[in-house]
């Protein structure tokens, strides 16, 4: 009996131990933190800095809380796993980029490059840096410090998992490593003036549209003891420095980040004092921003169009992009389902119209194409329309033998998965819906387990924007890690429309492209959508189409 | 006993590096790989990088050599470093272990203090209004989903009443215990109803099998309380089955509870365990299996020596 209640009190005094112990909050005890504990209590240094702009864009006691559905990977920016929209977006806070992007890209503006100009008869692009960009550390950034980084990713022994910023400069390969003997093309010519010279001419907007969102410049000062082949595995990443609008101060990974403003931005000090980044479960977020425990949603404050009635009726005022902004597609094994005249009955088979109406409850778009619609390269002229009669004969003229195909998707597009196989079981195309996440989708489309996939991307307005994706590379399915599509003509279009920089020239050869996708099909375009964005009651000066292209303009918020 | 304990510890030996094995080798078997996220990701990785970036993760290695050189470090305490975000993971994992057993452990503790008495009650004043209180929280807690309980109770506290927070741990910049407790009551309220339909209805069937012992009739008959017939004889006879169930929580305190650390995006080790397993970032994965193992295993141990104390007629010799 004394031994039981011995071990009843010890048990006890355990638990609660244990309980105190983690009573001081996440961050406190266990996070990394550059200065201070998650509780967010600044250092006096920081203090006055954030005071002095308190007067002029809001307190800096304010708090920014914005729910991310995906946690963030790493922060190094050159080495995310993911390569998502959710990680750009956080790095884009504490890193600086060349430019700013507006919605799908048709316009960007300065950020850390104040402005910038073709040269060498567009084989080359001069960058003019903003000359009051610092390090949150306090040193300056320099025009040493983008070649520095370009020089770093190229480096034959990095070993981080993107190097795409450095693809297109000159002296590196395809895959964007520096060529031992060739002269690199990342030049320094002053403090203040970074020069790119290109492998292949192109106009400094068509380089941003492809490159802006992936480049971020890194601090030499800060790297110079680390070799290109350890610098990802630096302690620096645990609590790094950037030259962004917001810096590090604590992490609790994979679920919160919290970041202090800068108010020596250059581009204007943010009207809030800290940022936190928490990660939510997609169900809650609604819920959240109705009980006003979060301000924003990452990637513009985005609501499901099946949540618009609910935001609304909450007195939340719900907008729509005036721009379409989410393309979904069909993906299909170009290596299993080798026939163009069945990829092409797939095709005609659906009934886009129905299929988007049923899909985006009315707010959806059904395309022939994968350009944005109402940009000005879309090709009108594709007519694909639902005609099940074609679909069949197609399918005879194939030989099709009543083979059964297998759709991978994930349980969200179950929905559309089902519906679709309607529509082929109407035609006598066979075809299984498998359940599966998105490394296994893509995993399967890659060494040919699945033939059809479903996905969706980001759109934005270049005129060859998803066959630069990866997913599109991986239709071949070749079970390689070569993801290049076997049809040597798409290359050749995406090298002819890369080096044409007049719009009047490339008009009639990306559309041509867009002809030859519809008759080819390796693809199925199917709708368009620009989605719904929560106007924040609580911060003013978003630009939610930015955010959407994972820049935030967080210069310009204000928490009221 | 220390013989016992010592026999003990050697069998759960190999029945840890068994269950690795087997967690490892499930993990390798499924379908997709770290390297796979990357194909869904905005940015193109060429095939040289993707084949450096496999040699560098051991990807390309056969499972069984990836599984004794995780096995090396393991003997090392090195549990490595993620996939996912390049850090090491035991700093990833140590972030997660205070907040689930705060979270688990408050529901858990909260589910005892209130199955216990119920159960007792029950089983004590039978087809009363106690009864119909324990089947209704036992129908309530074994059939109601998680997160089915969760939303309902969101709308109800934080949206409608506005008395309570939708998620997460603390606001941010407030780490005060009011705060904390704030935080903590839903999540821990679910887990609670989540954890008390079984043992109340442990606790009542098996205090009704001991109400009706010859000693109970005894002990009443010499004239005991009540109070203590009920607290010191028929309770702690039923004990014995109920501390099982009691006990098996500890894993479940340790392992976090997914669908509640994920819908109030509470900074768990279930919901690092989800992403991980999604994101197929077998370091961390194996980390938590290893900490949820090794839990398992002690508190199997443990139940073992509690019985002892408990059931005198128990013996280790």
């Amino acid at each position: 009996m004394k031994a039981v209640k011995i071990t009843s009190v010890l048990s006890t005094i355990v638990i609660l131990a244990s309980m105190m112990a983690s009573c001081g909050g996440s961050g406190s005890t266990a996070s990394t933190s550059s200065e201070s504990s998650v509780s967010g209590e600044s250092s006096a240094a920081s203090s006055s800095a954030e005071s002095s702009a308190e007067a002029a864009t809001g307190s800096s006691d304010s708090v920014v809380t914005v729910a991310y559905t995906t946690a963030w990977d790493s922060l190094m920016p050159y080495n995310s796993s993911s390569g998502s929209m959710y990680n750009l977006e956080v790095l884009g806070n504490i890193y600086d980029r060349l430019a700013y992007s507006k919605l799908n890209g048709d316009e960007f503006t300065p950020r850390g490059a104040s402005s910038w100009e073709s040269a060498d008869d567009n084989q080359a692009i001069v960058f003019h840096l903003d000359e009051n960009a610092t390090w949150s550390d306090g040193e300056p950034v320099t025009a040493s410090d983008w070649v520095y980084t370009l020089k770093l990713v190229s480096d034959p022994s990095f070993t981080g998992t993107s190097r795409s910023c450095a693809k297109t400069i000159a002296g590196t390969d395809d895959n964007g490593v520096a060529i031992d003997g060739e002269t690199f093309g990342a030049e320094a010519v002053d403090d203040y003036t970074l020069k790119l010279t290109l492998k292949t001419a192109a106009t400094p907007e068509d380089w941003l549209l492809a490159n802006n969102r992936n480049f971020f410049v890194l601090p030499e000062h800060c790297l110079t003891d680390y070799t290109a082949a350890d610098v990802i595995n630096a302690d620096f990443w645990t609590a790094p420095v950037g030259s962004g609008p917001l810096k590090f101060e604590s992490e609790v990974i994979g679920s919160e980040l919290v970041l202090d403003a800068r108010p020596e931005y250059q581009l204007g000090a943010p009207g809030f004092g800290k940022m936190v980044c928490t990660v939510m479960d997609s169900s809650n977020t609604m819920n959240a921003i109705i009980a006003g425990d979060i301000d924003l949603v990452c990637i513009g404050n985005r609501v499901l169009t099946s949540n618009i009635e609910l935001a609304e009726a909450s007195g939340l005022e719900v907008k729509q992009f005036d721009q379409a902004t989410q393309f979904n597609e069909l993906l299909i094994n170009n290596s299993n389902i080798t026939d163009y005249r069945i990829r092409e009955a797939l095709w005609y088979a659906l009934d886009k119209d129905t299929i988007t109406s049923v899909m985006t409850d009315g707010y959806g778009v059904p395309v022939d194409t994968y350009i944005v619609p109402g940009n000005q390269f879309e090709n009108t002229d594709i007519d694909m329309p639902y005609d099940p009669e074609k679909a069949k004969e197609l399918l005879a003229e194939a030989g099709y033998n009543g083979e059964t195909y297998t759709m991978a998707c994930g349980s969200s597009r179950e929905p559309l998965a089902s519906l679709l196989q309607q529509y082929y079981d109407a035609i006598g195309f066979n075809m299984d819906i498998a359940l599966v996440d998105v490394a296994t989708m893509f995993s399967g489309l890659k060494d040919g387990t699945y033939d059809i996939g479903v996905s969706g991307h980001s759109a934005t307005a270049s005129p060859v924007w998803f066959c630069n994706a990866t997913s599109f590379q991986v239709l071949a399915g070749e079970g390689s890690s070569s993801y290049a599509v076997t049809d040597p003509k798409f290359g050749e279009y995406f090298d002819q429309i890369n080096s044409i920089f007049t719009t009047e020239e490339r008009l009639p050869v990306v559309k041509e492209f867009q002809a030859y996708i519809a008759e080819q099909v390796p693809f199925i375009p199917l709708w368009y959508t620009a989605d719904h964005y929560i106007e924040s009651t609580t911060v003013s000066g978003v630009d939610y189409g930015g955010s959407w292209m994972c820049n935030d303009n967080v210069w310009d918020w204000v928490k009221e | 006993m220390l013989k016992y304990l010592g026999k003990r510890i050697l069998t759960a030996i190999p029945i840890f590096f068994g269950i690795t094995v087997i967690i490892y080798v499930m993990l390798n078997m499924a379908p997709g790989s770290a390297l796979d996220m990357l194909a869904s990701s905005e940015i193109s990785v060429d095939s040289a990088a993707y084949d450096q970036l496999k040699a560098q993760l051991g990807l390309d290695k056969p499972v069984w050599m990836r599984y004794l050189l995780w096995l090396k470090d393991l003997f090392q305490l090195n549990f490595g470093t993620s996939y996912r975000t390049s850090q090491d993971v035991w700093t990833m994992v140590s972030q997660r272990i205070g907040p689930s057993i705060l979270l688990s452990g408050t529901g858990v503790i909260l589910a005892i203090l209130l199955a216990l008495p119920i159960g007792i009650m029950a089983a004590y004043k039978p087809y009363s209004k106690w009864d119909s209180v324990s089947s209704f929280f036992a129908l309530i807690g074994s059939t109601l989903p998680g997160f089915l309980l969760s939303l309902l109770l969101i709308y109800v506290f934080s949206i409608k009443l506005k008395l309570l927070p939708t998620s997460g741990m603390h606001s941010s910049g407030d780490t005060s215990f009011i705060d904390l407790f704030r935080h903590l009551l839903l999540p821990a309220l679910i887990i609670c109803i989540g954890s008390m339909g079984n043992l109340i209805k442990q606790t009542r069937s098996a205090c009704l099998e001991v109400l009706h012992e010859d000693f109970v009739k005894t002990a009443r008959s010499k004239g005991i309380k009540e109070q203590a017939v009920v607290l010191k004889h028929v309770f702690r006879n039923a004990l014995i089955p109920v501390s099982t169930t009691i006990l098996l929580q500890i894993p479940h305190i340790i392992g976090g509870t997914t669908i509640v650390e994920q819908i109030f995006g509470w900074p768990g080790l279930g919901s690092l365990m989800i992403s991980s397993i999604n994101n197929r970032d077998y370091p961390v994965v194996m980390c938590v299996a290893v900490i949820i193992a090794i839990t398992v295993l002690v508190t199997n141990i443990l139940i073992d020596i509690v019985y002892g104390f408990l059931d005198p007629r128990v013996s280790y010799d």
